[in-house]
């Protein structure tokens, strides 16, 4: 009995003897959520899920430094919160100190700076450049 | 019967043998074996929804639809069929966020919490930059007009609007 002190059942004998339920519903749900994130990433891989052009700037078609940048930092910045999160050992969810959020908030605004400018100038000036 | 109800009866038959042969094996109470048979269903459901999208996201023809599966193909990508960045930069916040939380959760049933985990002002603050860009984004491409969206040389693929979204 290991969830709340009483609730859920460990098996007591066999290959199994020991495995609380609450352990196996911990690694089953991070398989899930694990093997769920693998399949988008495989079929990101892949092509299956349509990626093409996501660097590249909508209006004129070249590569978007902003959209590099901020791929960088959020893919930095969301492996750093996630060790955060898996290695913490209080029952919480971390908070993530304000460098992460500051970086994470910049890149961003640089990001939608950027379209903001390209769509302004492909709106008023008739040109993305 | 056709072929598809009987594989259907097969399966529930072999699911019911192998929970009375694990409750007279493991000698489980019928409480534990409500508990244990929840938990093994609920994990054949996330493997059988994984194979669902796996299967159903295939490279196809514009406008078919598979025989079955969930389709992924546009998890990210605009109504013009164009990949779209701040969906994807949504979806990873999104995973990292619930991977965390759940792992969480678990740690504090196993601590004997009573609760579940608060989610602190700085998560929601990362979620909020998240969301946020997103809905900026969209914001800015409607601002823009739909003459942005349609024929310009950066649009890297076009899919018909009856494709499935």
């Amino acid at each position: 009995m290991v969830c709340r002190g009483e609730v859920l059942s460990t098996v007591s004998q066999g290959p199994l003897a020991d495995v609380s339920l609450i352990d196996f519903m911990r690694w089953s749900l991070l398989l899930f959520i694990g093997g769920l994130a693998g399949c988008v990433t495989m079929l990101l891989l892949l092509g299956r899920i349509k990626i093409l052009g996501i660097l590249r700037d909508k209006r004129t078609g070249a590569l978007s430094p902003a959209r590099i940048q901020s791929l960088v930092v959020t893919l930095a910045g969301a492996a750093a919160y996630l060790s955060m999160a898996i290695t913490e050992k209080s029952g919480t969810l971390p908070d993530p100190p304000d460098w992460l959020i500051a970086s994470l908030g910049g890149s961003q605004a640089l990001f939608l700076g950027a379209k903001a400018l390209s769509t302004w100038r492909k709106t008023t000036l008739g040109t993305g450049t | 019967m056709t072929s598809g109800k009987f594989v259907i009866a097969l399966v529930y038959l072999a699911a019911i043998a192998i929970a009375v042969y694990a409750a007279i094996y493991f000698k489980l109470t019928p409480a534990d074996l409500m508990q244990w048979s929840l938990a093994v269903f609920l994990l054949a459901l996330q493997i059988g929804f994984i194979l669902l999208v796996w299967l159903g996201t295939k490279p196809r023809l514009a406008g078919q639809t598979g025989p079955f599966g969930i389709n992924l193909e546009r998890l990210i990508s605009e109504h013009d069929g164009s990949a779209s960045f701040s969906r994807f930069q949504f979806l990873i916040f999104t995973f990292v966020v619930a991977s965390g939380y759940v792992v969480q959760v678990f740690t504090a049933l196993a601590n004997k919490a009573s609760e579940l985990p608060s989610i602190p002002g700085g998560v929601l603050a990362l979620i909020g930059i998240s969301g946020g860009s997103y809905l900026m984004s969209k914001g800015i491409e409607k601002s823009g007009g739909a003459s942005g969206s349609s024929g310009a040389p950066g649009t890297p693929t076009s899919l018909p609007s009856e494709m499935p979204r």
